[in-house]
């Protein structure tokens, strides 16, 4: 994450609000990905992901006179990202999911222990679902996609000090839905 | 609270099984990309073809800080108006235009008023007092 976050990226920026698609290219492959993911685990599906990944960058080119070249780049572009899927969800009213992915059930377990695991991953997908939307986008960010408290407070606008109480109070929640599963491989 | 807290790569391993990775595939990389540029042609072209201004391209708060320095920059001249003139001069431009202002001038103070002592004018001076 660090080596996108330290891109020397000011002289990258300049030449894209002078409209060089060489440079705006560049710009979008460094921070596709971290975009994608932050998009992804506000909205849940690839499709959709997909799509606000574009606007995102688009909503960039629009705004890019008004960031700041002085301060760093990805937090700015994160925020954009972060505000784009809340938006997009809001408006979508996406459904929430209550289907277990595919992913999750062709594990190639013992039929008892592929069973639990169903069963715990159906318990966990309840709790994450139950949990309020703030918490459950900051555990994901955090322990997903390794975004650090400092970053997710940026992006959420609020203080590192509070994504990090949001953070533990979310995993206090999924911890008990897992604790089942460990005891299961004891 | 302060302190950042570890992963706990426990609860990501169970998350991902749940939710699915968020790697793009090289495939999907390239589709977004592509369309991302073909969407961004035209925002581009508008950059290339109208150079920004140059309050445009005073980022961030001097742009908000420009118009401020300006207005304080007009109250200031408003305020010393006099400012640059000997004392004497605008003590008599002032005590002039107030006798002007209250009506008590006689007509030949209204004139210097308006228009300066006769001594001030160097090229009535030149021309000994005989101008046009």
């Amino acid at each position: 994450m660090g080596e996108e976050a330290e891109a020397p990226e000011p002289a990258l920026v300049a030449r894209v609000r002078a409209g060089e698609s060489g440079a705006f290219d560049e710009l979008v492959r460094l921070h596709m990905g971290r975009v994608f993911a932050i998009v992804l685990r506000v909205l849940g599906q690839r499709e959709d992901a997909e799509d606000v990944t574009q606007e995102v960058f688009l909503a960039v080119l629009e705004k890019l006179d008004s960031y700041d070249a002085r301060r760093p780049f990805a937090p700015w572009l994160y925020r954009i990202a972060t505000n784009r899927a809340l938006n997009a969800r809001k408006a979508r009213q996406l459904r929430r999911m209550d289907e277990i992915p595919e992913s999750s059930r062709a594990t190639g377990d013992e039929p008892d222990v592929a069973t639990a695991r169903a069963e715990v991953g159906e318990r966990l997908a309840r709790a994450l679902q139950e949990l309020p939307d703030k918490q459950r986008l900051i555990v994901k960010l955090f322990d997903l996609e390794g975004f650090s408290s400092v970053e997710i407070g940026s992006m959420l606008g609020m203080a590192d000090g509070t994504v990090r109480w949001h953070l533990l109070k979310a995993r206090e929640r999924l911890r008990r839905v897992l604790a089942p599963m460990e005891e299961w491989h004891r | 609270m302060n302190v950042e807290p570890e992963r706990d790569l426990e609860l990501a391993a169970a998350l991902r099984r749940l939710e699915g990775g968020s790697l793009l595939t090289e495939v999907e990389q390239t589709r977004i990309q592509n369309a991302i540029r073909m969407r961004a042609r035209e925002a581009l072209a508008r950059r290339r073809l109208s150079p920004r201004t140059p309050l445009e391209a005073i980022g961030g708060w001097w742009r908000a800080a420009l118009p401020v320095a300006a207005a304080a920059a007009l109250m200031l001249a408003l305020v010393q108006p006099w400012h640059g003139r000997p004392e004497s001069e605008t003590a008599t431009a002032r005590s002039g235009l107030a006798l002007v202002v209250a009506g008590e001038a006689e007509e030949h103070d209204v004139a210097r008023a308006i228009v300066g002592s006769p001594s001030e004018d160097l090229w009535v001076a030149d021309t000994g007092g005989n101008g046009p």
